[in-house]
């Protein structure tokens, strides 16, 4: 592995395709054009092969295995498209039998092979990771020698390289060659070119910058994948939601306590079918369409550390929209759900079974659905107590009257009624459209007389502490791309030779770009623009795949 | 040179292998509570069901058997009778058993605890703001809390008598 | 206003056809030739005059319909696919004056009509926004996904200019078949189109009633006749084809049945032509393509995709996030159309990283720019009207 010396005296790396210095071609081969990818150095990966670092190192290093990466988190990517995540299908429903009975056989296969959770199986994310360290070794691998060859190129370069650029001329026609390349300096420093001078021949650069374009945006890309991984971690990320009816005031999941939020109002408001302007875009779709759903909000802050105790402070007033979430340190509250008219409270009046229920007319109370009181006493001597409650009324697995849950969708209720002076009450058992005496020969009733109803808003809650890093990604990632993709790294080499001129141009894209700037060169002096080699290839052969060497892994090691 | 460079190398890659592998430790580990075996049990202060204040702070010094339930959940109701049965013997131990009820209506809670006769400490978590900074998201959960205030164990979901009173003699203080 | 708007639109589209005309004659003028070289050239600077001209005119239309509206219109639809039509001229617009390449124009201004016509078939009018879609960073992220679209499909002509060219038609091949197989493609859209105006104009309705996704009965209009019934569909109009089978209920089945007649209509179309030409339709095209240099035509594609990807990456995928995290609670939520607009950018980086580094070019690359726009498309059709997710417009 020892270094190669070439004959302008450079110590070139093991594995060198230009000498770094003088461009001389190390290797002898055909006469073809000039590998200028990477200007021909030696990539580190390619230099050691030995032990078991270097194998993985060089595994990573290889574009080979970066294309083969992304195509395969692309077909992966595309798979989980074929039917809906886990995550999109109705809630509640069970995925062992939803994919079979919505998707059959496919779909039973699809569960089975944990497609339904793709995007988040180990093997998906082993991919992404492949990804991240693919891009770290390769940026890594490449940025450092391309750095050095940069640097370190002379302006004089080997005849060898020049003849191998892929436009080139020799041209022995001009009078006053060192005149000329005078001249054509003068020239290219008015295009903005950075003109370099040795000897009297030039080397005239622009852009150069944009080569640095690729590492830039694969750092971008680094640090945007580093936050997403991070955002794995339950403290970086938080995800929540709570449900607040209008009026009531709800701690904000996740902040520990510290901040509850109240549900002001819950508006959920269509658009005018009548509006002139949709008149005919509404009728097609046939139904109401929603404009603007909306919680407006205020947010509450605690004081003390110990739960239930303490003072609160109002912080803010917010109207919660789609598109226009509530945030405050670091937490944002958007509005993802609702459901109107929940019932909230029953009116009962008390009235006899048999009779005109004189005297009762001021037996009617309010029943507050969330929070009944125990007992309603009247100034007539009457008195109504609420024996069970059961707001969403179900018969448990013992056969028990009981509830499903918190929530009123469905309420029932078991009063008891005592007549004035009476000891022993009349039970009964009452709920919507429902009204039984529970021992025989009652003789009162309790019946609902009115209801109200709430609206629910439904609220996540999200922290996200990775956004600044992801954004930090996002932001450098674009400036990379754009700096690599609308600059372009143009060259000219312009020298004397035995009173012949010798110019060569190379860019890393947009060659015709450059060769314009050739045009403009040899209107403005003598010097003759360079022909393009490959358009004289075409005519003899014509090839499909360019004229570059292909091989990534192979073609400078022997 | 080639020494460096595979120190280098090799530094390089061992720092990609092990930020990578505790992502996915994390990532793909059983989901923890977020208070947990080794926590400080955060404190609170609720009204019971009779007019006083339990306050956590305060039953330093006793083990703390803290249960949050409700009334459609059945898991519950057979540890509540479980719970019942073994009250008094390990009050006198040192053991206080406290309940809290998340955040169904005072009749209801009221109307149950005098049918089953439920004779420990109980509070309704008025708002579920003890659930949220337990963390709780099912029922039954029972944090075992001992003598200093810091949680010995989360346990979710149905147990056993068998496994009610390990839990209790866990809680024991001095019983380490 | 809004008629206004559409007369812009249909303007344009005359002036888009115009232009494919001059460059068409500009183009063949050179097998007749000669010594008017002069007036030659001419023609195909009017041709690009023409397209500047058409995507004014087009951008006429986006105006008064985003005051018609009150929102940028490119939030359903038709809207969207105009919107990407227009942005497809705009790039040829752009990279005509770098490259001068009349051929560019004669592919790129058909793919163009094509893409607007076909954005005609669905509902025009305007419809009014749903909350998650009033954001301006939708508007933003819309906008600029179809100019780096558009940008991206001109490299996509180009491709089809490459490969036209140094495909040998003479022999059959694998290469041939392809080749046949994207014309078939294309061919497929123009038949698409063509029935759909064709059955709109003569007001074909078949109405069914059907089990919908939620399990739930629902009635739905056919534009053309069934040959794919909804889910346990029955047919309610009387004197319309009676559908062969019926779709399960999570298609969409009017626009499963509309992609089995573009196939059949591409079908034949593409028959038609055959017997036409009697070759190919590579072979019939590829007198038109003989002046251009494969090389250029290679670096052309290539330019139009560097220039494209960038822009598309801001906002397919960075203004894509913005706008998910303000709407949606998070950046990215994996659902199929975001998944689809990942997937592209991943083809396109995989086909920068073949051509930059593994010397994926000329034939190799011009293949990928015609995959990379079959993925494009794939993304607006399929994934918005077959896919259900939470950017389809197909219920809108």
């Amino acid at each position: 592995m020892s270094k190669v010396k070439c004959e302008c005296g450079h110590l070139n790396p093991y594995g060198t395709y230009l000498c770094e210095s003088c461009g001389k071609p190390l290797k002898e081969d055909d006469n073809s054009l000039a590998n200028m990818r990477y200007e021909g150095v030696a990539r580190r990966s390619q230099t050691y092969k030995k032990s078991i670092v270097d194998k993985i190192w060089n595994f990573f290093s290889s574009v080979k295995v970066g294309v083969w990466i992304i195509v395969l988190t692309l077909i992966a990517s595309s798979i989980g498209t074929i039917f809906p995540q886990e995550m999109f299908i109705p809630p509640g429903q069970p995925a062992s039998v939803y994919y079979y009975e919505e998707y059959g056989t496919m779909g039973q296969l699809f569960y089975q092979l944990g497609f339904h959770n793709l995007y988040s199986s180990w093997w998906y994310m082993l991919l992404v990771a492949g990804l991240g360290v693919s891009l770290i070794i390769a940026s890594i691998d490449r940025f450092v020698p391309l750095y050095r060859a940069l640097k370190t190129q002379r302006v004089t370069r080997h005849p060898g390289f020049m003849k191998r650029q892929r436009l080139f001329k020799k041209a022995d026609t001009v009078t006053e060659p060192s005149e000329e390349i005078k001249k054509a300096s003068e020239v290219l420093k008015e295009r903005k070119y950075n003109v370099r001078e040795e000897n009297g021949n030039i080397l005239a650069e622009k852009g150069r910058f944009s080569r640095w374009g690729p590492y830039v945006n694969h750092v971008g890309l680094i640090i945007f994948l580093i936050g997403a991984m991070l955002r794995l971690f339950p403290e970086m990320y938080l995800e929540d939601h709570i449900w607040v009816r209008e009026g009531q005031e709800v701690e904000v999941r996740g902040t520990g306590g510290e901040y509850s939020v109240r549900n002001d109002d819950f508006l959920v408001e269509f658009y005018d079918p009548e509006d002139e302007r949709f008149r005919e875009g509404l009728e097609r779709s046939g139904g109401d369409v929603v404009k603007t759903y909306q919680t407006t909000a205020t947010l509450f802050k605690q004081s003390s550390e110990t739960i239930g105790a303490g003072e609160k402070e109002e912080v803010q007033q917010h109207r919660i929209r789609v598109n226009d979430p509530m945030s405050f340190e670091g937490f944002s509250l958007y509005q993802v759900d609702y459901k109107l008219n929940e019932l909230a409270a029953f009116t009962f009046a008390l009235e006899e079974i048999d009779g005109d229920s004189e005297g009762l007319e001021d037996v009617r109370f309010e029943v507050n659905l969330y929070d009944p009181e125990p007992s309603y006493e009247f100034d007539n001597g009457y008195r109504v107590e609420i024996y069970d409650y059961f707001p969403n009324f179900t018969f448990n697995d013992d056969g028990e009257p009981s509830t499903l849950n918190r929530i009123p969708d469905n309420p029932r209720f078991i009063f008891e009624v005592f007549a004035p002076g009476e000891d022993d009450g009349e039970l009964s058992f009452v709920g919507i459209q429902l009204n039984e005496a529970i021992e025989e020969d009652n003789q009162y009733r309790l019946r609902m007389v009115d209801f109200e109803t709430n609206h629910v808003s439904a609220l996540a809650v999200r922290r996200d502490r990775t956004l600044p890093i992801l954004i930090l990604g996002g932001i450098i990632f674009m400036v990379g791309l754009v700096q690599g993709s609308y600059w372009h790294h143009r060259r000219m080499w312009i020298q004397e030779r035995d009173g012949e001129l010798w110019i060569a141009g190379h860019a890393n894209k947009n060659w015709n770009a450059l060769k314009k700037d050739f045009d403009y060169l040899a209107e403005q002096t003598n010097i003759p623009a360079p022909n393009d080699q490959t358009d004289e290839q075409d005519e003899s052969e014509r090839t499909d795949e360019g004229v570059r060497e292909a091989d990534d892994n192979g073609s400078t090691k022997q | 040179m080639k020494k460096r460079r595979l120190i280098i190398r090799s530094a390089i890659l061992v720092v990609l292998a092990i930020a990578l592998g505790y992502t996915a430790v994390t990532y793909f580990s059983e989901e923890r509570g977020l208070v947990d075996a080794g926590d400080q049990a955060p404190d609170f202060a609720l009204e019971d069901m009779n007019g006083n204040t339990v306050h956590l702070d305060e039953l330093k010094g006793k083990g703390v058997y803290l249960t949050f339930w409700a009334t459609y959940c059945t898991y519950c109701r057979q540890k509540m009778e479980y719970l019942k049965e073994y009250h008094e013997e390990y009050q006198e131990k040192g053991v206080e058993i406290v309940a809290l009820n998340v955040d169904e209506s005072t009749v209801q809670v009221q109307r149950f605890l005098d049918r089953h006769n439920v004779p420990y400490t109980n509070a309704i978590d008025r708002g579920m703001k003890v659930s949220n900074a337990y963390g709780v998201n099912s029922l039954p959960a029972v944090l075992l809390i001992d003598e200093e205030g810091d949680v010995i164990d989360r346990q979710i979901g149905g147990k056993t008598e068998q496994q009610v009173l390990e839990a209790l003699d866990q809680l024991v203080p001095g019983s380490e | 206003m809004a008629q206004l708007s559409s007369n812009l639109l249909l303007i344009a589209f005359f002036l888009y056809f115009l232009s494919t005309l001059m460059f068409a004659v500009s183009v063949t003028g050179r097998r007749f030739k000669d010594k008017k070289g002069i007036e030659r050239n001419r023609l195909g600077t009017y041709g690009y005059i023409s397209s500047v001209a058409a995507f004014v005119l087009a951008m006429g239309y986006f105006i008064t319909r985003w005051i018609a509206g009150g929102h940028a219109p490119v939030s359903n639809m038709f809207e969207y696919t105009t919107f990407l039509g227009i942005m497809m001229g705009l790039g040829f617009v752009i990279i005509y004056p770098i490259y001068k390449s009349r051929v560019l124009g004669l592919f790129t201004m058909p793919v163009v009509m094509l893409i607007i016509a076909y954005a005609s078939v669905f509902p025009t009018e305007i419809q009014p926004l749903i909350p998650a879609l009033q954001s301006n960073w939708l508007k933003i992220h819309v906008i600029t996904t179809a100019l780096g679209q558009g940008i991206l499909a001109v490299g996509f002509a180009a491709g089809l200019v490459y490969l036209v060219r140094v495909t040998d038609f003479k022999t059959k091949s694998k290469k041939v078949t392809s080749l046949e197989l994207v014309f078939f493609g294309l061919l497929c859209f123009v038949g698409h189109i063509l029935l759909n105006m064709g059955f709109s104009a003569v007001n074909y309705e078949a109405e069914f009633q059907y089990i919908n996704e939620f399990g739930q009965e629902a009635p739905i209009t056919y534009q053309l006749p069934a040959l794919i019934g909804p889910n346990e569909g029955t047919l309610l109009s009387e004197d319309r084809l009676s559908p062969l089978v019926n779709a399960p209920d999570f298609i969409v089945p009017d626009d499963l049945n509309a992609v089995i007649w573009a196939f059949i209509s591409g079908a034949v179309l593409y028959w038609v032509l055959r017997l036409i030409f009697r070759k190919p339709i590579g072979g019939a095209l590829q007198p038109l393509v003989k002046s251009v240099n494969p090389q250029s035509a290679d670096e052309l594609s290539y330019r139009a995709i560097a220039i494209g990807f960038p822009i598309f990456t801001l906002g397919g995928l960075i203004f894509a996030m913005i706008w998910a995290q303000i709407a949606w609670t998070r950046f990215w939520g994996w659902d199929p159309k975001e998944v689809w607009a990942l997937i592209t950018f991943l083809f396109y980086a995989a086909y920068l990283h073949l051509r930059l580094s593994r010397g994926w070019q000329g034939e190799k690359s011009a293949w990928l720019c015609v995959i990379g726009f079959a993925i494009i498309m794939f993304n607006l059709i399929f994934v918005n009207l077959v896919i259900a997710g939470l950017h389809s417009y197909a219920g809108m």
